[in-house]
């Protein structure tokens, strides 16, 4: 087991948005980070980094932190003690958020009787301040570009009430993509869709990741996915994050470990994953 | 539309299209955003404000002003206190604008009359510095609701998203629970403080139901309550009835009308 990522996925070819700045590989490193709710602590003493062009899927069961991990790692949540840095700057004085795109873990359950349509909702997530409130023609542009990537732009009159589930999280991911992040944190994107629309999801998220170079921090339940197509998992217990930077490593007695209950179906994503050349 | 050759029914109409369009606007944020009573919270305070501005002898639609806006920013700083509550906040502020308006109210016992036309709205009461009012303030708030679209429509879809997106969203916020408490008491010259958040949350029920875009969604609101607010007047000029009350009845049943009609579909 070891604490620190290091970088992979360097064979990506390069895409339209791996054009951004080098002026570090890290995206988010967390060091010596605790956070607790009412004073008891549920992660303690966390180090870890996010190096550019990672894929990595975050395990654990139920109540192990994984969504307060992550908005710590986007500044949605303020450690207690430690630091968190994104693209090298102080969460706290961070600002350059088009360089990141998040999905939230309640976005589909919430939003679905909102009265938008799906390019409305994309377009949402084209924000670029006060300044450029009629920035029309490069919002019209970045919209068609996100539907284009995720293959929605047949949808983009519906009503986003109207979709299936698997539909909804790829509008929610073109809105990530809407402002060409290099960075996408995704808490359980695929939750409560079934297992084709998923699979299709993390497909998706691998070619962002191999194509654009976009780094991928995905939060999920589906094991069998994230072994599939994840370049690194971290296991999230009992307040402490262990990441694999050699998914080989991993055992399926581990996660069983890590999740607390073994999943029979798992046998065909290791033997998958245990193939060093999966795509 | 020999009632338009009366001063105070210009007036009322002139104040009533413009009180339709704020508070049907931002009556779609509010409905979206789930604060479908922060209206109801809101013109409590008016009332209370109302109540104060007859005790003391300040002109009572500026207390209505005042009060209404002093308890937007209490509703936001106990909303911080109750973040997954966010009711809480409106029936404290609800019942308590409601306890200091009957305390007031009781102590200037003379004022009841007076009282009955902020209650229920009033064709004579849109004075003509009121309809001056309200076509400022009512034109700062459209402008405002016009520059912070974006930023309304993204923290209403998701506001952890927006907050990522840089946008400023407890500033937006507060912001935005002044706006409705400025239009909010705009309204109470011609709804009345009882009846002003029907005009805000009603148009937009009629337009979840019906609107196929978020585009369309405000303009059907806007069109509902502009023409539930034309009419009303028309028709309690007419039967001589109270405005307030005509105008929501007419809203209601156009509601009613879109969800039969639906069901039958």
């Amino acid at each position: 087991m070891k604490f620190e990522i290091s970088n992979c996925a360097a064979e990506s070819a390069e895409g339209e948005m791996h054009k951004k700045s080098q002026d570090t590989d890290e995206v988010v490193s967390l060091t010596g980070v605790t956070f607790g709710y009412n004073g008891t602590p549920v992660l303690k003493d966390v180090n870890l980094t996010v190096k550019a062009k990672d894929f990595i899927a975050l395990i654990g069961p139920n109540g192990a932190a994984k969504s307060t991990l992550m908005k710590l790692m986007v500044g949605l949540l303020l450690p207690r003690t430690g630091e968190v840095r994104l693209f090298g700057s102080d969460v706290r004085r961070f600002g350059q958020w088009h360089r990141i795109g998040y999905v939230s873990q309640n976005a589909v359950r919430v939003n679905t009787g909102f009265p938008a349509t799906v390019e409305e909702v994309v377009a949402s997530g084209f924000y670029s301040g006060f300044g450029k409130l009629f920035d029309t023609a490069g919002r019209r542009k970045a919209v068609q570009q996100a539907l284009e990537m995720t293959g929605i732009q047949n949808l983009s009159r519906r009503l986003v009430g109207e979709l299936s589930g698997g539909q909804l999280q790829k509008v929610f991911l073109a809105k990530a993509l809407v402002k060409k992040p290099e960075a996408l944190f995704l808490d359980e994107p695929t939750t409560g869709i079934d297992a084709a629309s998923s699979k299709e999801f993390y497909t998706l998220l691998k070619e962002l990741n191999m194509r654009e170079g976009i780094t991928v921090v995905v939060i999920t339940h589906d094991i069998g996915a994230a072994f599939d197509r994840a370049a690194k998992i971290g296991c999230v217990r009992n307040g402490k994050v262990y990441i694999h930077d050699n998914i080989d490593e991993v055992t399926q007695e581990h996660v069983a470990e890590v999740l607390g209950y073994r999943i029979p179906e798992l046998s065909a994503a290791f033997s998958t994953s245990q193939n060093p050349k999966k795509s | 539309m020999y009632i338009l050759t009366f001063d105070f029914m210009q007036r009322a109409l002139v104040a009533g299209v413009i009180t339709a369009v704020l508070a049907s606007s931002i009556g779609v944020f509010v409905v979206l955003r789930r604060m479908s009573l922060v209206g109801d919270s809101l013109s409590h305070a008016a009332l209370s404000g109302v109540a104060a501005g007859m005790l003391f002898g300040f002109y009572p639609f500026y207390g209505a002003l005042a009060f209404s806006a002093l308890a937007a920013l209490f509703i936001e700083y106990i909303r911080k206190a109750f973040e997954r509550y966010a009711e809480v906040a409106l029936a404290v502020v609800m019942s308590g604008g409601m306890g200091l308006a009957v305390v007031l109210i009781s102590l200037g016992k003379s004022f009841n009359a007076d009282l009955f036309s902020y209650l229920f709205g009033s064709l004579v009461a849109v004075s003509p510095s009121d309809a001056w009012i309200i076509c400022g303030v009512g034109l700062f708030i459209l402008l405002s609701l016009v520059i912070l679209f974006r930023e309304l429509f993204a923290i209403a879809f998701d506001e952890e998203s927006a907050r990522l997106s840089g946008i400023p969203v407890d500033a937006v916020n507060t912001y935005f629970t002044l706006l409705t408490a400025l239009a909010v008491a705009l309204s109470v010259r011609v709804v009345g403080t009882l009846l002003v958040s029907a005009l805000m949350v009603i148009p937009a029920a009629v337009s979840l139901q019906t609107a196929k875009s978020f585009r369309a969604t405000f303009g059907i609101a806007v069109g509902v309550a502009v023409f539930s607010v034309i009419s009303g007047l028309y028709i309690s000029f007419i039967l001589n009835l109270a405005p307030g009350g005509t105008i929501v009845l007419i809203a209601t049943a156009i509601l009613m009308t879109v969800i039969s009609t639906k069901k039958l579909q």
